[in-house]
């Protein structure tokens, strides 16, 4: 690298024109399918004398008569040619498959590929360019193995914590997600342009991630932004224009089906019909569309355009003494649902200087602004637009014949809409990172960098009251909440670095260093209400009569020390040891330091004389080990161990407010550490120079999980932690690629598979703990032997067709559910315990909404031009669970049941869909209780991504300045292959009391974008 | 040589930058909270800690917590599913599930002992202050302890402040045993207390009349005739000179007969929702409403039970019945705030209209009973926004001082002119006459008008239950069926300005059968997790 860009700049400033009296030596550099490749590099072996190729892949240079020539690129086999005569040296240079000289970003670092002894995944920009993706998460849903992404909502301006990343299982309680680091700091990812991106590791194991000690025991990607390479500038503009719709909306009934299912489920409970034949037939032919309406919710919700747009200019060159590469980023997403958009402004400058011979620096500034909007209602927020949608009667009209808006009791969603209420926020992330590197000897330098994250958002959350009619306005007044949060980050590294080799043979390099790091947060909120009218929207327009305001702010510091030592033997033997010792405010003096080593060991056995008659088959193999501990602090707030009074405890008299402070916090002193060990081994073999083999083990289990313990009443203080829990994650991983030509066409298959199981080894004394929702149904369990997120219920047995059934499966009694009893038509749980009765005793665990299998795989190829692109992804052994309005069911005007249930048991049809009608949600068969009825297996393939692109020939473009165009087409979740409920998305969330269907749904996207390299 | 003052350059400048940062740098502190070992020191430190105890009145004083309470009664009917109060009403209650409600909390009573335990370090300028601030204390104490026994009977205690979770693992204490604790706490407390005190704050008369309460559940008649008429002869509370509708507006929840209230101030972080028992049309949810029992014990404007009185009219029973009827029901055909203009209601309350929206069947939000409460709420003007407003909650008024007064005297057999005075009072305030006492001049029949009196003076005010339990007749009247309300409204104002109804009989238009089964439902199970986790309580007979 060092060499080329020496003689680009050779080649830039003339310099080789000195060197005199040889004969001039031509000729072009082409890569297997033809295409001529610009800037290799040739050179005379042995020498400084050399050129790189032009636009064309022609270069010229002089050399004397039986020179050796070396031309070399990037990612390619160098070759050498002997200069004999005048006649054009054509040179066709064949991709290096092996990726032998491949590099990979590790914590600290970078490593070769072929040197790691850990578990490191990466992707690189060529994954994630040219996607019409809105955020870097997207990029990496299916790339990697062992990496699990749920993608489980399409609403703009998502941020890191909605899509949940999770690095080899879920491995504690608390929070999972993995750490991520952005040029050498801690930060976050949803804020960055993925077309700034270089590259992505994803450190897997302790061997590769303890560097980063007491944040790394989820994983912890890396992400490394594009710098300047020395040379003339480069200006690329990229561009994608999309447009998005919801993958899979439930389906509801219409207002005549409804009429009818309801007087069935009332005739099933001995009342009388609701709705005579006339008003039925009046639902259906829509003559009385305000009488008898037919509203069609979904579809009056579903407006919004879904329009996207991105557009990145990227300017990158440089000399060899100062690089830059900068970037500004424009994203524009408006959701498949009126008044929800986001627009992202990033700007991004890398500088990288060689001062002195010694000292080299290197600088980045991002900032990116974000514009993000979601629509309000008069009390509620936007999650409550997707809950109401899924209550709202087709019976109710949206509008009346005068104009007037029809609503139930929770309001009418379009009203809302149309009112243009928002909660409106700005989020600016900002980032800052400044290195010093000396060279104190050729083997031994020392660097220094700080590094500044901040993030500072404003909320303005308007709910304007909403008139439907005159007699009500829903709301009464308008209300107006703002927020001002934001946080920094500071963190400075100090490391100390030695490379050194011996004999062409032992290669040692020792790194160690320093980090201190110091967080801050603040939040300041304020409210007031009553505007003089429904314009004005700022805080002081609004009356002081009930104004609020609230603000708080927290600490956190850390420090560090850690080392690192690499050697290896001829690349054959090779060996890592890691150690961090780190230090935490979380914890008490005394608790608070912790330590992280982990060592790990690779064999490249393909380099043994035994293996010699093996290699034109396999021609790398390396088998690797590795062993680690990681640790995880995030826990139970800011100050877990101080004992406080908890302030804001206040209480009128009179009418006026008082202070007041109680201590509601429970204090564990003792708390330490969540200590995560983790051992692998892997195998990396290359055959045929083609195909690429990544095989792993891991076994990965985190002891002393700090989890709230159970606490009898009496104790009367909430949450408590101890480090009680332990949970093991361990599995196996398969990556493939496959590069090949066949004539002009390249291709590229990559597979990968993993397979995860999870197990909770220890929850304390305490024992189970139930998952509810937000109503109190339990519909799954955290216990001992299970995996985590396991669904819990009841197994069922078809339905039953008769009374007798009925007594004859529980021959000693029932529980109620929902206060009734079993009929023919309800679900036969199965009486597991084989007591004869079934009750609470009967339930076990369903299987997990974590799945055990994850896969995705793509293929590529290219040919004249045009290339092709199509990329899966999926996963199995996973259970999803849609409940409550989310299935519908027959309630008069504030519900509705999905067309599941046209296909409902009677005598007649015994083997239906769902089990017999009754009104209401609670009942013997009904969703809210959880069994292996409702609770679906959400497997699926999808196709995640699939491209079509054109590159215009570089002959016509070069002669207007242009050295390359691409236009392509490229959709997103084309396609969903699930036997998941019809009308839930597969991913679809089934935490946070989200079973309802209350979510923005997963979108697919149809984009085309266009690519120009000046 | 050059080599090796490099390197002991870069050891000097590393060993610097890490000896520069010590344990210190570890050491963060909240700024937002206070730290308990710098606290109870200061008289101000003694001021947050008792708000931090009235705060605790939160549960179950707080407004909706106590209408929800009255469905655990015959007063009122819970419609929807999901709310476990249903489950208290038709006896299906549940240790876990939907269909169980917690009370089975012991955050109020920690919070108490922990200032008793610790308020001793604070100096305080006067021991008189540092008692009043204890009397305080225990009092809410007592509160919150006497509401547990009601719904669980037995119940864990004791006046320490359990440290570790070992100590906490206590089991149940007896009943009786906790009763006589609160007794006797409030007998010593009264003595600290101040005649007056800033609206909201403990009073030596307040004092007296909760333990007036806890004498009437213990049937100490005697001491609660005595208390209670010491309260009385002190008149520094009375009937105030209001309609009892304008005695229960926002804008007279101060009024004279308040002698604690639960404060109830948006501003303090405590929002609620009155849209929750509102009527259909205002996009309320309907959840609480009255039962037809209910109605029922209203009597008519004579003075007489609806049984006596010979002008009663079955189907058009909401006319001239005992104003605290329509006072605190809103009843079909009644002309009640928008349901008053006749361009958009032309009959008042259509809630026996099919189609009006607010029938039953209309909307799942529709009363099922064709009635909803208004009490507390009768001028929605005072609320601004429905779902999001506050108003106070009266915890003790002097009408419950009055009626103990009466039915203590009434239960020791002392019948005397100061019991029909103390019941005229309470009568009068609500626009009805005097006690017949002709006709009510026995025990039996006083015993049977003071329990009616209390069941309409207290309705909606979560003391029904209370008052079944230490009556004992709970097992005769929860069993009661919920119907819908079927009929016509006529276009016939009458003298209340309502609009005459034509009720249809009530007979097999059922919403719900309530069940109650003696000697398991008068107490609420305890919550199966609370079990779980202590094993050492035990649960109520029968779940």
């Amino acid at each position: 690298m060092k060499q080329r860009i020496l003689f680009l700049m050779m080649a830039l400033f003339g310099l080789y024109g000195q060197i005199m009296a040889q004969t001039t030596v031509t000729g072009t550099v082409k890569d297997g399918t033809g295409e001529p490749i610009i800037g290799a590099s040739v050179i005379v072996t042995g020498t400084s004398n050399g050129t790189v190729t032009d636009f064309d892949g022609n270069f010229s240079m002089k050399a004397n008569q039986g020179d050796e020539l070396t031309i070399s690129y990037v990612g390619f086999v160098s070759q050498t040619v002997k200069v004999s005569g005048s006649a054009p040296i054509n040179i066709t240079l064949l991709e290096d498959n092996a990726v032998i000289d491949e590099v990979v970003v590790v914590g600290y670092g970078t490593q070769k590929k072929a040197n790691l002894t850990g578990s490191v995944s990466s992707v690189d920009s060529k994954d994630l360019g040219n996607r019409a993706i809105t955020s870097v998460a997207m990029g990496l849903e299916g790339k990697m193995a062992g990496v699990q992404i749920k993608n489980n909502t399409g609403r703009p301006g998502v941020d890191d914590s909605d899509n949940a990343i999770r690095i080899r299982g879920t491995g504690t309680f608390n929070n999972a997600a993995p750490m991520i680091i952005v040029d050498g700091m801690e930060s976050t990812m949803y804020n960055l342009d993925p077309n700034d991106i270089e590259s992505i590791s994803v450190l897997k194991d302790a061997a590769s991630a303890s560097i980063y000690g007491s944040k790394a025991a989820n994983g912890v990607i890396v992400v490394t932004t594009k710098r300047g390479k020395a040379g003339k500038a480069v200006v690329n503009y990229a561009a994608t224009f999309g447009w998005s719709k919801p993958t899979r909306l439930a389906k509801y009934v219409n207002s005549a089906q409804y009429a009818e299912l309801t007087n069935e489920a009332r005739a099933n409970e001995g009342y009388d019909p609701l709705y005579t034949a006339q008003d039925i037939e009046l639902y259906r032919n829509g003559t009385d569309p305000y009488g008898h309406p037919n509203t069609d919710w979904y579809d009056l919700m579903y407006r919004g355009s879904g329009f996207q747009m991105t557009h990145n200019v990227n300017l990158s060159g440089g000399s060899e003494d100062v690089r830059y590469m900068a970037s500004a980023g424009y994203t524009d997403q408006n959701g498949v649902i009126k008044n929800f958009s986001n627009d992202r402004y990033n700007f991004r400058l890398n500088l990288d200087a060689n001062l002195t011979k010694r000292l080299e620096a290197s600088f980045s500034f991002a900032y990116t602004r974000e514009d993000v909007v979601k629509p309000t209602g008069p009390n509620q927020d936007y999650n409550y637009f997707f809950y109401l949608l899924t209550k709202l009667s087709p019976m109710v009209p949206c509008y009346l014949e005068n104009g007037d808006y029809g609503y139930i009791g929770d309001g009418n969603p379009i009203a809302w809409l149309n009112s243009n209420s928002t909660a409106d926020q700005i989020r600016n992330n900002l980032q800052l990172v400044g290195s010093l590197k000396y060279n104190i000897l050729p083997e031994l330098s020392f660097k220094v960098m700080t590094s500044y994250k901040a993030y500072s958002g404003e909320t303005h959350e308007m709910h304007k009251a909403v008139r439907y009619n005159d007699n009500y306005i829903h709301g009464t007044i308008d209300k107006l909440t703002e927020n001002l949060y934001s946080d920094f980050r500071i963190s400075n590294d100090f490391l100390l670095e030695f490379t050194k080799t011996l004999n062409d043979a032992h290669h040692l390099h020792a790194l160690a260093g320093y980090h201190t790091e110091y967080f801050r947060d603040h939040s300041i909120d304020a409210y007031r209400e009553d505007f003089p009218n429904s314009e004005l929207y700022e805080l002081d327009a609004a009356g002081t009569k009930n104004q609020t305001s609230a603000g708080s702010r927290h600490e956190l510091s850390m420090l560090s020390y850690f080392g690192r030592i690499n050697y290896d033997y001829m690349g054959r033997y090779l060996f890592e040891a890691n150690l961090r010792y780190d230090g935490t405010s979380r914890f008490a003096r005394g608790h608070r330091w912790g330590a992280f080593p982990s060592v790990s060991a690779g064999w490249r056995f393909s380099d043994e004389k035994f293996w010699e008659k093996l290699t034109n088959v396999i021609d790398n193999a390396k088998l690797r080990a590795s062993w680690g501990q990681l640790g995880n602090q995030d826990i139970a707030g800011y100050y877990p161990t101080g004992s406080t009074l908890t302030l804001g405890q206040n209480y009128p008299f009179a009418g006026t407010i008082y202070p007041g402070a109680v201590t509601t916090l429970a204090v564990n002193q003792a708390l330490k550490w969540e200590s995560t060990t983790t051992w692998g081994i892997g195998l990396d073999l290359t055959f045929f120079n083609k195909l690429n083999v990544i095989l792993d083990y891991y076994n990965k289990t985190t002891d002393g999980i700090l989890m709230p313990v159970n606490t009898p009443v009496t104790f009367a203080l909430s949450d408590y932690y101890d480090n009680v829990g332990k949970v093991r994650n361990s599995g196996f991983e398969l990556s493939l690629n496959y590069h090949d030509h066949i004539g002009k066409v390249n291709i590229n298959v990559g597979a990968n598979f993993s397979y995860n199981k999870n197990k909770i080894l220890d929850m304390g004394e305490g024992g189970d703990q139930y998952v509810t929702d937000g109503n109190g149904a339990i519909y799954a369990i955290m216990r001992k032997g299970e995996a985590m997120g396991s669904f819990f219920g009841y197994k069922t047995d078809g339905f039953f067709q008769s009374e007798a059934e009925i007594a004859a499966a529980y021959p000693n009694g029932w529980t109620q559910f929902g206060g009734r009893d079993p009929q023919p038509g309800d679900l036969k749980y199965v009486d597991i315990n084989g007591d004869g009765k079934l009750d609470a005793n009967d339930r076990t665990v369903l299987g997990s909404w974590n799945p055990s299998y994850t896969f995705g795989f793509n293929l590529g190829a290219d040919w004249n031009g045009f290339d092709f692109m199509a990329a899966f992804q999926g996963a199995a052994g996973v259970k999803g669970y849609v409940s409550r309005e989310g299935v519908g069911y027959v309630n008069g005007d504030a519900s509705k049941p999905t067309t599941l249930w046209l296909n409902h048991w009677t005598p007649n049809n015994p083997d239906a869909d769902t089990p017999r009608l009754i009104q209401g949600m609670e009942g013997w068969s009904m969703p809210t209780t959880a069994s292996d009825f409702w609770v679906k297996s959400a497997a699926y393939l999808r196709l995640k991504t699939l491209q079509v692109g054109y590159t215009l020939p570089k002959s016509l473009l070069s002669r207007i300045g242009i050295s390359n165009v691409r236009v392509f087409y490229t959709g997103e979740n084309l396609l969903t292959l699930t036997g998941f409920m019809d009308g839930y998305d597969p991913e679809a969330p089934v935490t946070n009391d989200q079973m309802k269907g209350n979510y923005y749904p997963q979108v697919k996207t149809h984009s085309i974008g266009l690519n120009v390299t000046f | 040589m050059k080599t090796t003052y490099r390197l002991f350059a870069a050891a000097v400048l590393c060993t610097s930058l890490f000896c520069g940062c010590s344990e210190g740098f570890l050491d963060r502190e909240p700024s937002y909270a206070v730290s308990s070992n710098l606290f109870w020191q200061t008289e101000k430190d003694a001021d947050l800690a008792l708000t931090g105890c009235y705060r605790q009145l939160y549960s179950p004083y707080r407004p909706e917590e106590m209408w929800f309470w009255d469905t655990a009664s015959d007063n009122a009917f819970c419609y929807h599913n999901n709310k476990d109060y249903r489950a208290i009403g038709n006896g299906t209650m549940a240790p876990s599930g939907v269909s169980v409600h917690n009370y089975f909390t012991y955050t109020q009573i920690r919070a108490c002992n922990e200032y008793l335990k610790r308020e001793g370090s604070i100096a305080f300028r006067s021991e008189a202050k540092r008692n009043q601030y204890r009397a305080e204390v225990r009092m809410i104490r007592a509160l919150a302890l006497f509401f547990r026994v009601q719904v669980y009977g037995d119940f864990p205690f004791s006046e320490d402040v359990y440290e570790t979770v070992e100590e906490a693992m206590v089991p149940r204490v007896d009943k009786d045993q906790l009763l006589s604790f609160i007794h006797s706490e409030m007998q010593d407390v009264i003595q600290y207390l101040p005649t007056t005190a800033d609206a909201g704050r403990i009073t030596a008369d307040a004092a007296r009349a909760f333990l007036v309460r806890v004498d009437m559940f213990m049937h100490n008649y005697g001491e609660a005739a005595q208390v209670a008429k010491q309260v009385m002869d002190a008149g520094n509370y009375s009937m105030p000179a209001l309609t009892y509708e304008q005695s229960f507006l926002k804008s007279n929840q101060y009024n004279s007969e308040v002698m604690l209230s639960f404060e109830h101030n948006k501003a303090g972080g405590f929002g609620m929702w009155v849209a929750e028992f509102f009527p259909n049309a205002y996009g309320g949810w309907s959840s609480i409403v009255p039962t037809l029992s209910m109605l029922d014990s209203y009597e008519t404007k004579n003075g007489l039970t609806i049984d006596e009185d010979p002008t009663y009219d079955a189907t058009n029973p909401f006319v001239n019945r005992d104003p605290r009827l329509r006072a605190t029901i809103l009843y079909p055909g009644q002309t009640w705030d928008k349901f008053a203009d006749a361009s958009q209601y032309p009959h008042g309350y259509p809630s026996i209209e099919k189609g009006s929206g607010d029938y039953w069947s209309d909307a799942d939000n529709a009363t099922h009973t064709g009635m909803n409460f208004k009490k507390f709420y009768a001028d929605p003007e005072e609320f601004g926004d429905i779902w999001s407003c506050d108003r106070n909650f009266p915890i003790i008024r002097y009408a419950e001082v009055l009626l103990s007064y009466a039915e203590a005297k009434i239960e020791l057999g002392q019948i005397d002119n100061t019991v029909y005075e103390a019941i005229d009072q309470v009568r009068h305030r609500a626009e009805m006459p005097s006690v017949d006492q002709q006709k009510y001049n026995s025990q039996e029949k006083l015993r049977e008008l003071v329990r009616r009196e209390r069941r309409v003076e207290f309705a909606y005010e979560g003391m029904r239950r209370y008052d079944l339990l230490r009556w004992g007749i709970m097992a005769d009247v929860m069993p009661e069926t919920i119907y819908h309300m079927n009929g016509t409204i006529t276009n016939n104002k009458n003298s209340e300005g309502d609009y005459d109804v034509k009720l249809e009989p009530f007979t097999n238009d059922i919403e719900e059968v309530r069940h109650f089964t003696k000697g398991k439902n008068e107490l609420l199970p305890v919550p199966q997790t609370v079990i779980d986790v202590n094993p050492l309580i035990t649960q109520n007979p029968g779940y």
